[in-house]
């Protein structure tokens, strides 16, 4: 299941090669904050499934905000990663 | 229970044996501060990011559009270009029916034929009235002389009282015939139009004939610049009315985006910044773009009609309410599409547009001016002649 993401993942990667700020699906103009959004939920349901193999959840302190800032990080990590202007 | 803990997120997922719980908590505390830092720092660095490259969704591709209208009524004889065609500068798009106006220039023609009989006519009169005023003056010299001879006479009786009153009379009737024949010589000579060197009646006819030249040639309608031929629904036997738009070109030479941009990020923008275009017809294809400048004024949101015809008067009429969120006002950004010949545009597409607030502005501003300096000719459509009526030459003035 975890190699499935990994490689759904991958695709996107190879797919994004330019920073466009809008996706296009069908006609449909998506942001790119909004896919920026989806891939930092991808990747920390990812974490979360590693998290929870390692028994690590109870250790984190405090736990919410710790996910709360991992989420930030991630999206926040895509759009710079993808859609940022250099 | 194995005790090598693991720092790697991606390897504890191959680990058989998970590590103590101190290690855990060890591990925990540091992965905890990690995500907070990360957390402040990506989202300053994207905060940061955005505000050095202001971006908006919110953008139109725009060109200059010329409504091709003709100078002249009539009704379309012939079209020569299609729908969604290419044109260049100079070609032939449709033809007038041009009977009427070659019949008036043809007029004109002739009314300048005319005048130059008129003005030799003219010459002629001058020529009696000058012969005329040669008489007059010989004849009053000889009433004048003979007058005085009479006068001398009187005293001696030699002549009659009678006599030399009708002599008197007759010196003085043929002074002011000499008087009365300049005036007619000078009227004629005003009748001949000559000012200077130059014949006004001459130059009225001739203006009139190049009126209805031009008028004739406006008969045939040629493209203004380069560009495309766009809504084109007509076919010959349309009345064209003058000034009335036919159809439009639109100019290639030009592309614009007009990008709205929030107020708050209008601060940061100036003319001659690079700017990053997405069409999104054309996704993925980063297109070079200059800030060309940004606009003064749109129509306020509030009380739009102060000062209009039929508004309020001159007082302000301000809404007693005020929304509790406000949304930030966007203003259209010009941004001059470089090379745009490269690409397919279209007016009206949606784009992008990403400004690079710390681009070299010098360079862009040179740039600007590269791009928007007309170095073609201007186009005159070439002016068309009455073909029937031999023109007499000019005789000089």
């Amino acid at each position: 299941m975890n190699l499935r993401i990994v490689f759904s993942l991958l695709i996107v990667l190879v797919t994004m090669t330019g920073c466009d700020p809008q996706i296009n699906v069908a006609g449909a103009y998506f942001p790119a904050w909004l896919l920026s959004a989806l891939l930092g939920l991808a990747a920390f349901w990812l974490l979360h499934l590693v998290f929870l193999r390692t028994k690590m959840i109870p250790f984190f302190v405090p736990i919410p905000l710790f996910y709360a800032a991992l989420y930030i990080a991630l999206t926040c990590g895509f759009w710079l990663l993808f859609f940022a202007s250099r | 229970m194995s005790d090598s803990p693991e720092n790697s997120v991606s390897e504890t997922t191959e680990i058989t044996a998970p590590p103590s719980n101190r290690i855990r908590r060890t591990i925990g505390l540091l992965l905890s501060l990690v995500a907070y830092g990360a957390a402040i720092f990506l989202a300053l660095e994207v905060y940061r990011n955005i505000r050095v490259n202001p971006r908006t969704e919110d953008a139109q591709v725009r060109a200059n559009v010329i409504g091709v209208s003709p100078q002249v009524g009539g009704s379309i004889i012939a079209i020569h270009v299609k729908d969604n065609q290419q044109v260049h500068k100079g070609d032939l798009l449709f033809d007038l029916d041009s009977r009427p106006y070659e019949a008036q220039a043809e007029q004109a023609k002739a009314q300048l034929a005319l005048t130059e009989l008129e003005i030799q006519a003219y010459k002629d009169q001058i020529a009696a009235a000058e012969a005329e005023l040669k008489q007059s003056q010989a004849k009053a010299a000889y009433a004048v002389d003979y007058a005085k001879r009479i006068q001398a006479l009187v005293g001696n009786l030699y002549v009659t009282v009678d006599k030399n009153q009708l002599a008197q009379t007759e010196a003085v009737t043929a002074t002011d015939k000499v008087a009365q024949d300049q005036a007619a010589l000078e009227k004629s000579r005003n009748l001949l139009g000559n000012k200077g060197d130059i014949n006004v009646r001459r130059t009225a006819a001739e203006a009139t004939l190049r009126d209805a030249e031009l008028k004739l040639s406006y008969c045939k309608v040629y493209a203004p610049c380069d560009g495309y031929v766009v809504n084109l629904q007509i076919t010959p036997g349309a009345y064209a009315a003058v000034g009335e738009q036919v159809f439009s070109i639109v100019d290639q030479k030009i592309w614009y985006v007009l990008a709205n941009f929030r107020e708050t990020d209008l601060r940061n923008i100036r003319p001659g910044m690079e700017a990053e275009v997405y069409l999104l017809a054309e996704s993925n294809r980063k297109i070079k773009g200059i800030v060309q400048g940004l606009p003064k004024a749109i129509t306020p949101q509030f009380a739009p009609t102060q000062n209009a015809s039929g508004g309020q008067g001159i007082l302000q009429n301000v809404s007693p309410t005020l929304d509790f969120i406000l949304l930030a006002q966007r203003f259209p950004v010009r941004i001059v599409i470089d090379a745009p010949e490269e690409h397919s545009f279209r007016m009206g597409g949606t784009a992008a547009v990403i400004v690079r607030t710390t681009s070299d502005v010098e360079a862009g501003v040179k740039r600007l001016a590269e791009l928007q300096k007309s170095d073609a000719p201007d186009f005159r459509a070439p002016i068309g002649s009455a073909k029937n009526l031999p023109l007499p030459p000019a005789p000089a003035p």
